[in-house]
Protein backbone atom coordinates (compact mmCIF):
# COMPACT_ATOMS: atom_id res chain seq x y z
CA UNK A 1 0.00 0.00 0.00
CA UNK A 2 1.52 3.78 -0.85
CA UNK A 3 0.42 5.08 2.57
CA UNK A 4 2.93 2.57 4.11
CA UNK A 5 5.78 3.71 1.91
CA UNK A 6 9.12 4.43 3.65
CA UNK A 7 9.35 7.04 1.08
CA UNK A 8 5.84 8.96 1.91
CA UNK A 9 6.59 8.62 5.56
CA UNK A 10 9.61 9.86 5.52
CA UNK A 11 8.88 13.44 3.53
CA UNK A 12 5.65 13.62 6.52
CA UNK A 13 8.75 12.75 8.98
CA UNK A 14 10.57 16.22 7.34
CA UNK A 15 7.18 18.07 7.23
CA UNK A 16 6.58 18.17 3.76
CA UNK A 17 3.40 19.58 2.42
CA UNK A 18 2.77 17.08 -0.26
CA UNK A 19 3.39 14.30 1.51
CA UNK A 20 1.47 15.01 4.77
CA UNK A 21 -1.57 16.28 2.35
CA UNK A 22 -1.03 12.89 0.64
CA UNK A 23 -1.24 11.17 4.38
CA UNK A 24 -3.90 13.06 5.67
CA UNK A 25 -6.18 12.74 2.70
CA UNK A 26 -5.80 9.10 2.00
CA UNK A 27 -6.27 7.85 5.58
CA UNK A 28 -8.65 10.54 6.70
CA UNK A 29 -12.20 8.78 5.46
CA UNK A 30 -11.01 5.80 7.73
CA UNK A 31 -10.56 7.59 10.86
CA UNK A 32 -13.21 9.72 10.23
CA UNK A 33 -15.67 6.82 9.42
CA UNK A 34 -14.70 4.53 12.52
CA UNK A 35 -14.97 7.77 15.37
CA UNK A 36 -18.44 8.85 13.75
CA UNK A 37 -19.53 5.05 14.15
CA UNK A 38 -18.73 4.76 18.21
CA UNK A 39 -20.06 8.70 18.22
CA UNK A 40 -23.45 10.30 17.88
CA UNK A 41 -22.34 13.88 17.29
CA UNK A 42 -20.68 14.87 14.15
CA UNK A 43 -18.86 17.76 15.42
CA UNK A 44 -17.47 15.81 18.02
CA UNK A 45 -16.39 13.50 15.33
CA UNK A 46 -14.77 15.84 13.14
CA UNK A 47 -12.87 17.86 16.09
CA UNK A 48 -12.02 14.20 17.16
CA UNK A 49 -10.51 13.21 13.96
CA UNK A 50 -8.72 15.99 13.21
CA UNK A 51 -6.77 15.63 17.25
CA UNK A 52 -6.00 12.28 16.01
CA UNK A 53 -4.27 13.69 12.86
CA UNK A 54 -2.20 16.61 14.84
CA UNK A 55 -1.07 13.53 17.20
CA UNK A 56 0.83 11.78 14.93
CA UNK A 57 2.13 15.24 13.41
CA UNK A 58 3.75 15.07 17.12
CA UNK A 59 4.86 10.88 16.47
CA UNK A 60 5.96 12.32 13.04
CA UNK A 61 8.49 14.82 14.92
CA UNK A 62 9.78 12.30 17.68
CA UNK A 63 13.57 11.66 16.91
CA UNK A 64 14.12 7.97 17.38
CA UNK A 65 10.42 6.28 16.60
CA UNK A 66 9.42 4.38 14.18
CA UNK A 67 5.46 4.25 12.74
CA UNK A 68 5.31 0.64 12.09
CA UNK A 69 1.41 1.25 10.34
CA UNK A 70 0.17 4.28 9.87
CA UNK A 71 -3.39 3.13 10.05
CA UNK A 72 -3.45 1.29 12.11
CA UNK A 73 -1.73 3.97 14.34
CA UNK A 74 -4.23 6.61 13.39
CA UNK A 75 -7.47 4.17 14.39
CA UNK A 76 -5.62 2.91 17.87
CA UNK A 77 -5.19 6.39 18.67
CA UNK A 78 -8.66 7.07 17.11
CA UNK A 79 -10.23 4.24 19.95
CA UNK A 80 -8.12 6.01 22.74
CA UNK A 81 -9.42 9.11 22.00
CA UNK A 82 -13.20 8.08 21.82
CA UNK A 83 -12.94 6.19 24.99
CA UNK A 84 -11.19 9.29 26.79
CA UNK A 85 -14.58 11.15 25.10
CA UNK A 86 -17.02 8.67 27.48
CA UNK A 87 -14.96 8.74 30.17
CA UNK A 88 -15.16 12.56 30.32
CA UNK A 89 -19.40 12.16 29.78
CA UNK A 90 -19.63 9.48 31.95
CA UNK A 91 -18.03 11.83 35.15
CA UNK A 92 -20.13 14.41 33.90
CA UNK A 93 -23.20 11.96 34.62
CA UNK A 94 -22.04 11.23 37.89
CA UNK A 95 -21.69 14.75 39.47
CA UNK A 96 -25.50 15.50 38.11
CA UNK A 97 -27.16 12.37 39.93
CA UNK A 98 -28.90 14.22 41.96
CA UNK A 99 -30.04 16.51 39.40
CA UNK A 100 -33.63 14.42 38.46
CA UNK A 101 -35.67 16.97 36.73
CA UNK A 102 -33.55 16.12 33.61
CA UNK A 103 -35.41 12.41 33.50
CA UNK A 104 -39.12 12.05 31.09
CA UNK A 105 -41.58 12.57 33.32
CA UNK A 106 -43.59 9.60 31.92
CA UNK A 107 -40.84 7.33 31.80
CA UNK A 108 -41.44 3.66 33.58
CA UNK A 109 -40.55 0.20 33.33
CA UNK A 110 -43.30 -1.00 31.29
CA UNK A 111 -43.10 1.86 28.71
CA UNK A 112 -39.24 1.31 28.17
CA UNK A 113 -39.71 -2.46 27.56
CA UNK A 114 -42.54 -1.60 24.86
CA UNK A 115 -40.18 0.87 22.87
CA UNK A 116 -38.28 -0.50 19.51
CA UNK A 117 -34.58 -1.54 19.67
CA UNK A 118 -33.81 1.92 17.52
CA UNK A 119 -30.34 3.24 15.94
CA UNK A 120 -29.91 5.25 19.37
CA UNK A 121 -30.29 2.04 21.49
CA UNK A 122 -27.83 0.24 18.84
CA UNK A 123 -25.48 3.00 19.82
CA UNK A 124 -26.31 2.98 23.54
CA UNK A 125 -25.55 -0.39 23.58
CA UNK A 126 -23.06 -0.66 22.06
CA UNK A 127 -21.34 2.19 24.23
CA UNK A 128 -21.99 -0.90 27.07
CA UNK A 129 -19.58 -3.10 25.58
CA UNK A 130 -15.55 -3.80 26.67
CA UNK A 131 -13.11 -1.38 25.15
CA UNK A 132 -11.74 -4.12 23.03
CA UNK A 133 -15.26 -5.40 21.68
CA UNK A 134 -16.41 -1.75 20.72
CA UNK A 135 -13.14 -1.29 19.01
CA UNK A 136 -13.44 -4.19 16.87
CA UNK A 137 -16.60 -3.92 16.10
CA UNK A 138 -16.08 -0.78 14.73
CA UNK A 139 -13.06 -1.35 13.02
CA UNK A 140 -15.16 -4.33 11.14
CA UNK A 141 -18.41 -2.87 10.58
CA UNK A 142 -17.35 1.43 10.14
CA UNK A 143 -14.96 0.36 6.85
CA UNK A 144 -15.67 -3.45 6.68
CA UNK A 145 -12.35 -4.45 7.31
CA UNK A 146 -11.01 -7.83 7.08
CA UNK A 147 -10.82 -10.41 10.01
CA UNK A 148 -6.82 -10.03 9.18
CA UNK A 149 -6.53 -6.26 8.71
CA UNK A 150 -8.50 -6.09 12.09
CA UNK A 151 -5.77 -8.34 14.02
CA UNK A 152 -3.14 -6.53 12.64
CA UNK A 153 -4.70 -2.92 13.29
CA UNK A 154 -5.43 -4.39 16.75
CA UNK A 155 -2.12 -6.32 17.22
CA UNK A 156 -3.83 -9.92 18.04
CA UNK A 157 -4.46 -12.89 15.90
CA UNK A 158 -7.57 -13.64 13.60
CA UNK A 159 -8.53 -16.08 16.29
CA UNK A 160 -9.09 -13.47 18.96
CA UNK A 161 -10.59 -11.25 16.88
CA UNK A 162 -13.41 -13.91 15.93
CA UNK A 163 -14.04 -14.95 19.25
CA UNK A 164 -13.89 -10.88 20.36
CA UNK A 165 -16.55 -10.10 17.86
CA UNK A 166 -18.34 -13.05 18.57
CA UNK A 167 -18.82 -11.80 21.91
CA UNK A 168 -19.50 -8.35 21.15
CA UNK A 169 -22.58 -9.42 18.75
CA UNK A 170 -24.17 -11.58 21.61
CA UNK A 171 -23.87 -9.04 24.29
CA UNK A 172 -25.41 -6.75 21.76
CA UNK A 173 -27.83 -9.51 20.82
CA UNK A 174 -29.07 -10.00 24.63
CA UNK A 175 -29.86 -5.91 25.03
CA UNK A 176 -31.73 -6.52 22.16
CA UNK A 177 -33.95 -8.91 23.48
CA UNK A 178 -33.87 -7.54 26.85
CA UNK A 179 -35.20 -3.88 25.76
CA UNK A 180 -37.99 -5.60 23.46
CA UNK B 1 -18.69 -34.99 14.80
CA UNK B 2 -17.86 -31.89 16.45
CA UNK B 3 -20.15 -29.00 17.00
CA UNK B 4 -18.51 -26.38 14.39
CA UNK B 5 -17.74 -22.98 16.53
CA UNK B 6 -20.33 -20.33 16.71
CA UNK B 7 -17.30 -17.92 16.49
CA UNK B 8 -16.45 -19.42 13.10
CA UNK B 9 -19.90 -19.68 11.96
CA UNK B 10 -20.86 -16.17 12.32
CA UNK B 11 -17.99 -15.40 10.24
CA UNK B 12 -18.95 -17.35 7.70
CA UNK B 13 -22.34 -16.01 7.65
CA UNK B 14 -20.98 -12.54 7.62
CA UNK B 15 -18.86 -13.31 4.25
CA UNK B 16 -22.08 -14.01 2.99
CA UNK B 17 -24.92 -11.65 1.07
CA UNK B 18 -27.59 -11.11 3.34
CA UNK B 19 -29.74 -12.80 1.25
CA UNK B 20 -29.04 -15.68 -1.16
CA UNK B 21 -28.47 -19.15 -1.31
CA UNK B 22 -24.78 -18.97 0.22
CA UNK B 23 -26.48 -17.78 3.66
CA UNK B 24 -29.48 -20.15 3.26
CA UNK B 25 -26.58 -23.10 2.93
CA UNK B 26 -24.58 -21.68 5.75
CA UNK B 27 -27.86 -22.05 7.65
CA UNK B 28 -28.58 -25.91 6.39
CA UNK B 29 -25.85 -26.89 6.92
CA UNK B 30 -25.84 -26.19 10.93
CA UNK B 31 -29.24 -27.16 11.54
CA UNK B 32 -28.97 -27.41 15.21
CA UNK B 33 -27.67 -23.73 15.45
CA UNK B 34 -29.04 -22.13 12.49
CA UNK B 35 -31.64 -20.39 15.22
CA UNK B 36 -28.70 -18.44 17.17
CA UNK B 37 -26.41 -18.18 14.29
CA UNK B 38 -29.60 -15.66 12.53
CA UNK B 39 -30.16 -13.96 15.48
CA UNK B 40 -26.44 -13.19 15.79
CA UNK B 41 -26.65 -12.10 11.91
CA UNK B 42 -29.52 -10.09 12.24
CA UNK B 43 -27.58 -7.75 15.28
CA UNK B 44 -24.29 -7.83 12.95
CA UNK B 45 -26.30 -6.38 9.86
CA UNK B 46 -27.70 -3.69 12.40
CA UNK B 47 -24.44 -2.87 13.49
CA UNK B 48 -23.29 -2.42 10.13
CA UNK B 49 -26.08 -0.10 9.33
CA UNK B 50 -24.73 2.62 12.15
CA UNK B 51 -21.80 3.60 9.94
CA UNK B 52 -23.52 4.52 6.89
CA UNK B 53 -24.22 8.37 7.85
CA UNK B 54 -20.95 10.70 6.85
CA UNK B 55 -22.36 13.43 4.59
CA UNK B 56 -20.18 15.30 6.25
CA UNK B 57 -16.64 13.87 5.46
CA UNK B 58 -15.76 16.51 2.66
CA UNK B 59 -16.48 19.21 4.62
CA UNK B 60 -14.73 18.10 7.90
CA UNK B 61 -11.85 16.30 5.55
CA UNK B 62 -10.96 19.41 4.56
CA UNK B 63 -11.24 21.62 7.86
CA UNK B 64 -9.01 18.83 9.26
CA UNK B 65 -6.52 19.11 6.16
CA UNK B 66 -6.09 22.93 6.93
CA UNK B 67 -5.55 22.15 10.35
CA UNK B 68 -3.30 19.84 10.41
CA UNK B 69 -1.38 21.26 7.55
CA UNK B 70 -1.41 24.69 9.38
CA UNK B 71 0.04 22.85 12.47
CA UNK B 72 3.19 21.31 10.41
CA UNK B 73 3.24 24.71 8.60
CA UNK B 74 4.14 26.60 12.27
CA UNK B 75 6.43 23.85 13.45
CA UNK B 76 8.29 24.39 10.16
CA UNK B 77 8.15 28.44 10.80
CA UNK B 78 8.50 28.75 14.45
CA UNK B 79 9.42 32.02 14.01
CA UNK B 80 6.64 33.29 12.36
CA UNK B 81 3.69 32.49 15.17
CA UNK B 82 3.77 36.08 16.63
CA UNK B 83 4.96 39.59 16.00
CA UNK B 84 7.14 39.76 18.52
CA UNK B 85 8.77 36.59 17.45
CA UNK B 86 9.37 37.67 14.45
CA UNK B 87 11.16 40.68 16.17
CA UNK B 88 13.34 38.38 17.62
CA UNK B 89 14.62 36.96 14.94
CA UNK B 90 15.57 39.80 12.88
CA UNK B 91 18.75 40.90 13.07
CA UNK B 92 20.17 43.03 16.07
CA UNK B 93 21.02 45.78 14.97
CA UNK B 94 17.66 46.25 12.88
CA UNK B 95 15.79 45.51 15.92
CA UNK B 96 17.89 47.98 17.99
CA UNK B 97 17.87 50.90 15.61
CA UNK B 98 13.71 49.77 15.54
CA UNK B 99 13.01 50.07 19.22
CA UNK B 100 15.17 53.31 19.28
CA UNK B 101 13.31 54.75 16.78
CA UNK B 102 9.51 53.97 18.20
CA UNK B 103 10.62 54.75 22.24
CA UNK B 104 12.19 57.98 20.73
CA UNK B 105 8.62 58.57 18.16
CA UNK B 106 6.10 57.70 21.23
CA UNK B 107 8.24 59.58 24.36
CA UNK B 108 8.72 62.50 22.71
CA UNK B 109 5.92 62.90 20.49
CA UNK B 110 7.74 63.11 17.05
CA UNK B 111 5.58 60.48 15.93
CA UNK B 112 2.88 62.21 15.85
CA UNK B 113 4.25 65.31 14.85
CA UNK B 114 5.86 63.24 12.19
CA UNK B 115 2.61 61.44 11.05
CA UNK B 116 1.72 64.68 8.60
CA UNK B 117 5.25 65.59 7.41
CA UNK B 118 6.17 65.30 3.65
CA UNK B 119 9.48 64.14 1.75
CA UNK B 120 11.96 66.60 1.72
CA UNK B 121 11.26 67.68 5.74
CA UNK B 122 13.24 66.49 7.81
CA UNK B 123 10.80 64.32 10.43
CA UNK B 124 10.06 62.14 7.36
CA UNK B 125 12.60 59.30 7.63
CA UNK B 126 11.14 58.71 11.00
CA UNK B 127 7.98 58.67 9.69
CA UNK B 128 8.95 55.78 7.26
CA UNK B 129 10.61 54.55 9.96
CA UNK B 130 7.99 53.91 12.43
CA UNK B 131 5.44 52.17 9.52
CA UNK B 132 8.55 49.80 8.94
CA UNK B 133 8.34 49.02 12.19
CA UNK B 134 4.69 48.51 12.15
CA UNK B 135 4.81 46.81 9.07
CA UNK B 136 7.30 44.21 10.65
CA UNK B 137 5.35 43.52 13.72
CA UNK B 138 2.24 42.69 12.02
CA UNK B 139 2.18 39.01 11.08
CA UNK B 140 -1.30 37.89 9.69
CA UNK B 141 -1.80 38.33 5.33
CA UNK B 142 -4.47 40.26 5.43
CA UNK B 143 -3.60 42.92 8.11
CA UNK B 144 -0.36 43.52 6.52
CA UNK B 145 -1.77 43.97 2.96
CA UNK B 146 -4.37 46.50 4.80
CA UNK B 147 -1.52 48.57 6.33
CA UNK B 148 0.17 48.40 3.16
CA UNK B 149 -3.37 50.00 1.85
CA UNK B 150 -2.88 52.95 4.42
CA UNK B 151 0.80 53.39 3.44
CA UNK B 152 0.08 53.60 -0.50
CA UNK B 153 -2.80 56.06 1.02
CA UNK B 154 -0.49 58.32 2.49
CA UNK B 155 2.10 58.10 -0.18
CA UNK B 156 -0.64 59.59 -2.77
CA UNK B 157 -1.60 62.33 -0.37
CA UNK B 158 1.85 63.43 0.12
CA UNK B 159 1.92 63.79 -3.35
CA UNK B 160 -1.01 65.63 -3.26
CA UNK B 161 0.22 68.11 -0.63
CA UNK B 162 3.88 68.91 -2.36
CA UNK B 163 1.55 69.21 -5.69
CA UNK B 164 -0.54 71.98 -4.03
CA UNK B 165 2.44 73.01 -2.51
CA UNK B 166 4.03 73.66 -5.40
CA UNK B 167 7.00 72.08 -4.47
CA UNK B 168 9.56 70.18 -6.48
CA UNK B 169 9.96 67.02 -4.90
CA UNK B 170 10.28 63.19 -5.86
CA UNK B 171 7.84 60.53 -4.79
CA UNK B 172 6.98 57.40 -4.56
CA UNK B 173 2.91 56.10 -4.73
CA UNK B 174 0.40 54.12 -5.80
CA UNK B 175 -3.12 53.89 -6.60
CA UNK B 176 -5.78 53.30 -9.35
CA UNK B 177 -4.75 54.97 -12.55
CA UNK B 178 -7.69 56.57 -14.10
CA UNK B 179 -8.11 58.95 -16.99
CA UNK B 180 -10.18 62.04 -16.89
CA UNK B 181 -11.02 63.17 -20.64
CA UNK B 182 -10.68 67.26 -20.09
CA UNK B 183 -7.67 66.95 -17.24
CA UNK B 184 -5.73 64.07 -18.22
CA UNK B 185 -4.16 61.00 -16.49
CA UNK B 186 -4.43 60.60 -12.68
CA UNK B 187 -3.47 58.17 -9.71
CA UNK B 188 -6.42 58.82 -7.38
CA UNK B 189 -6.17 62.22 -7.11
CA UNK B 190 -2.79 62.78 -8.01
CA UNK B 191 -2.27 64.84 -11.43
CA UNK B 192 0.27 62.88 -14.01
CA UNK B 193 2.52 64.58 -16.35
CA UNK B 194 2.97 61.48 -19.18
CA UNK B 195 4.69 61.20 -22.05
CA UNK B 196 3.17 59.93 -25.19
CA UNK B 197 4.97 56.34 -25.01
CA UNK B 198 3.65 56.20 -21.46
CA UNK B 199 0.00 57.46 -22.28
CA UNK B 200 -0.13 54.57 -24.64
CA UNK B 201 0.74 52.20 -21.91
CA UNK B 202 -1.89 53.83 -19.32
CA UNK B 203 -4.52 53.36 -22.15
CA UNK B 204 -3.74 49.91 -21.48
CA UNK B 205 -3.39 49.59 -17.69
CA UNK B 206 -7.00 51.94 -17.22
CA UNK B 207 -8.50 51.22 -14.15
CA UNK B 208 -5.32 49.56 -12.70
CA UNK B 209 -3.64 49.54 -9.52
CA UNK B 210 -0.20 50.83 -10.66
CA UNK B 211 3.34 52.28 -8.82
CA UNK B 212 4.06 55.38 -9.81
CA UNK B 213 7.77 56.57 -9.61
CA UNK B 214 8.25 60.58 -10.59
CA UNK B 215 8.86 64.24 -9.69
CA UNK B 216 5.93 66.32 -8.09
CA UNK B 217 6.49 69.81 -10.39
CA UNK B 218 3.77 71.88 -9.12
CA UNK B 219 0.39 72.46 -11.09
CA UNK B 220 1.99 70.48 -13.88
CA UNK B 221 1.50 66.80 -11.72
CA UNK B 222 3.50 64.46 -11.40
CA UNK B 223 6.79 63.89 -13.93
CA UNK B 224 6.23 60.33 -14.01
CA UNK B 225 10.01 58.54 -14.30
CA UNK B 226 8.53 54.70 -14.31
CA UNK B 227 4.92 53.44 -14.45
CA UNK B 228 3.98 49.82 -13.73
CA UNK B 229 1.42 47.75 -12.67
CA UNK B 230 1.33 46.60 -9.01
CA UNK B 231 2.07 43.09 -8.12
CA UNK B 232 1.19 41.10 -5.06
CA UNK B 233 3.16 38.00 -3.55
CA UNK B 234 0.92 36.66 -1.51
CA UNK B 235 2.00 33.80 0.58
CA UNK B 236 -0.21 31.76 2.86
CA UNK B 237 -2.36 28.78 3.87
CA UNK B 238 -4.96 28.04 1.38
CA UNK B 239 -8.26 28.74 3.66
CA UNK B 240 -10.81 27.74 1.60
CA UNK B 241 -10.48 26.95 -2.56
CA UNK B 242 -14.17 27.80 -4.39
CA UNK B 243 -13.75 27.48 -8.45
CA UNK B 244 -14.01 30.87 -8.57
CA UNK B 245 -12.74 32.19 -5.05
CA UNK B 246 -9.60 31.34 -3.02
CA UNK B 247 -9.29 32.58 0.67
CA UNK B 248 -5.59 32.63 1.49
CA UNK B 249 -4.62 33.27 5.15
CA UNK B 250 -7.93 35.66 5.14
CA UNK B 251 -7.36 37.20 2.08
CA UNK B 252 -10.14 36.77 -0.62
CA UNK B 253 -8.54 36.22 -4.21
CA UNK B 254 -10.62 35.79 -7.38
CA UNK B 255 -9.74 32.70 -9.46
CA UNK B 256 -10.43 33.05 -13.45
CA UNK B 257 -9.90 30.87 -15.96
CA UNK B 258 -6.75 32.37 -17.21
CA UNK B 259 -5.17 32.33 -13.67
CA UNK B 260 -2.51 29.69 -13.83
CA UNK B 261 -2.56 27.23 -11.21
CA UNK B 262 0.66 24.99 -11.11
CA UNK B 263 0.41 21.37 -9.34
CA UNK B 264 -2.64 20.59 -6.89
CA UNK B 265 -3.10 23.56 -3.97
CA UNK B 266 -5.60 22.32 -1.78
CA UNK B 267 -7.41 23.55 1.32
CA UNK B 268 -4.62 23.32 4.23
CA UNK B 269 -1.68 24.00 2.34
CA UNK B 270 0.67 26.51 2.18
CA UNK B 271 0.81 28.54 -1.50
CA UNK B 272 2.45 31.22 -3.61
CA UNK B 273 0.17 33.72 -5.46
CA UNK B 274 1.26 36.34 -7.92
CA UNK B 275 -1.86 38.11 -7.77
CA UNK B 276 -3.18 41.72 -8.72
CA UNK B 277 -5.41 44.07 -6.69
CA UNK B 278 -8.82 45.01 -7.87
CA UNK B 279 -11.22 47.84 -6.53
CA UNK B 280 -13.34 46.41 -4.50
CA UNK B 281 -10.42 44.97 -1.85
CA UNK B 282 -10.09 42.21 -3.70
CA UNK B 283 -7.42 40.13 -5.58
CA UNK B 284 -7.44 38.79 -8.93
CA UNK B 285 -4.83 35.61 -9.15
CA UNK B 286 -2.29 35.62 -12.13
CA UNK B 287 -0.53 32.48 -10.72
CA UNK B 288 -0.74 30.21 -7.97
CA UNK B 289 0.94 26.96 -7.00
CA UNK B 290 1.80 25.08 -3.85
CA UNK B 291 4.07 26.81 -1.56
CA UNK B 292 6.46 25.67 1.68
CA UNK B 293 8.92 22.91 1.71
CA UNK B 294 8.83 20.72 -1.07
CA UNK B 295 7.73 22.89 -3.71
CA UNK B 296 10.53 23.87 -6.14
CA UNK B 297 8.83 24.97 -9.17
CA UNK B 298 9.31 28.61 -9.61
CA UNK B 299 5.80 30.64 -10.46
CA UNK B 300 6.29 32.31 -13.20
CA UNK B 301 8.35 35.30 -13.15
CA UNK B 302 6.37 38.21 -11.94
CA UNK B 303 7.65 40.51 -15.28
CA UNK B 304 5.41 38.16 -17.63
CA UNK B 305 2.29 39.83 -15.99
CA UNK B 306 3.60 42.78 -16.79
CA UNK B 307 1.95 44.51 -19.84
CA UNK B 308 2.98 46.45 -21.46
CA UNK B 309 6.39 45.92 -19.87
CA UNK B 310 7.69 49.21 -17.83
CA UNK B 311 8.14 52.01 -19.88
CA UNK B 312 10.75 54.69 -17.79
CA UNK B 313 12.13 58.02 -18.86
CA UNK B 314 14.81 60.13 -17.71
CA UNK B 315 13.73 62.63 -15.64
CA UNK B 316 14.98 66.80 -15.51
CA UNK B 317 17.50 66.42 -13.14
CA UNK B 318 16.41 68.24 -9.88
CA UNK B 319 18.02 70.69 -7.60
CA UNK B 320 20.12 68.79 -5.52
CA UNK B 321 19.15 70.70 -2.77
CA UNK B 322 15.69 69.76 -2.85
CA UNK B 323 15.52 65.82 -3.45
CA UNK B 324 14.89 63.93 -1.17
CA UNK B 325 14.66 60.48 -1.89
CA UNK B 326 11.52 58.60 -1.26
CA UNK B 327 11.90 55.49 0.83
CA UNK B 328 9.87 51.73 -0.74
CA UNK B 329 9.19 50.72 3.39
CA UNK B 330 6.46 48.26 2.56
CA UNK B 331 7.63 46.56 -0.69
CA UNK B 332 10.81 44.66 1.48
CA UNK B 333 8.58 43.55 4.30
CA UNK B 334 8.33 39.52 4.76
CA UNK B 335 5.28 37.87 3.44
CA UNK B 336 4.18 40.44 0.39
CA UNK B 337 6.69 41.55 -2.36
CA UNK B 338 5.75 43.66 -4.81
CA UNK B 339 9.27 43.89 -6.51
CA UNK B 340 9.85 42.70 -9.90
CA UNK B 341 11.78 39.02 -8.44
CA UNK B 342 9.00 37.15 -6.49
CA UNK B 343 9.97 34.54 -3.62
CA UNK B 344 9.36 30.89 -4.54
CA UNK B 345 9.30 28.27 -2.51
CA UNK B 346 9.87 30.01 0.22
CA UNK B 347 9.30 27.40 3.32
CA UNK B 348 10.63 29.47 6.29
CA UNK B 349 12.86 27.54 8.84
CA UNK B 350 12.79 24.31 9.04
CA UNK B 351 12.72 22.24 12.02
CA UNK B 352 14.55 19.12 10.26
CA UNK B 353 16.77 17.48 12.77
CA UNK B 354 14.32 15.62 14.81
CA UNK B 355 13.45 12.94 12.76
CA UNK B 356 14.80 9.61 11.72
CA UNK B 357 12.23 7.60 10.56
CA UNK B 358 14.63 4.95 9.24
CA UNK B 359 17.00 4.24 11.96
CA UNK B 360 15.20 3.08 15.07
CA UNK B 361 13.72 0.24 15.65
CA UNK B 362 11.09 1.08 18.32
CA UNK B 363 7.57 1.28 16.69
CA UNK B 364 5.16 3.70 18.35
CA UNK B 365 2.42 2.28 19.93
CA UNK B 366 -1.37 4.83 19.28
CA UNK B 367 -1.34 7.52 21.32
CA UNK B 368 -3.01 6.67 24.57
CA UNK B 369 -5.07 10.35 24.79
CA UNK B 370 -5.38 10.24 28.61
CA UNK B 371 -5.03 14.27 29.24
CA UNK B 372 -8.27 13.94 30.78
CA UNK B 373 -7.49 11.36 33.92
CA UNK B 374 -6.78 13.75 36.21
Amino acid sequence: MDLENDELLSRAGELDEQALAKLHDQLYPQVYRYICYRLDDPMICEDIASEVFLRLLDVLQRKGTRIQSVRAWLLGTANHLVQDHYRRIYRRRIENLDDHDSLPSDHSPEKEADRIFTRGDLKAALRRLTPDQQHVIALRFSQELSLEETAQIMGKSVNAIKVLQYRAIAALRRQMDRSS
Amino acid sequence: MQRPDLKDLLEEGLAQPRSGAGLEDVLARHPEQAEQLRRLLETAWLAQTLGADTSDLDTAQNRSRARFLGAAHERRNPARLTGLRRLARMRMAGAVTLIAVMLFASLVGTGLSSASAVPGQALYPVKRAVEQAQMALTTRQSSRLELEEAFDQRRMLEAETLLHANKIQAVTFAGFLWEDPQRGWFVDVVKLNLTPEQEVMANTLNGSYVEIKGVVRGEQGVEVSELKLRLYHLDGILESAQAQEWIVSGVRVQIQPSTQVIGDPKVGMHVDLTALRLKDGQYLALAAKPGGKGSSDPLPDSDEYRKPPIIQRSVTPLPTTHIQETENAPDDEIGIDTSESLHTGQGGDRLDDDIDLEDSEDAVEPDSGGEDDD
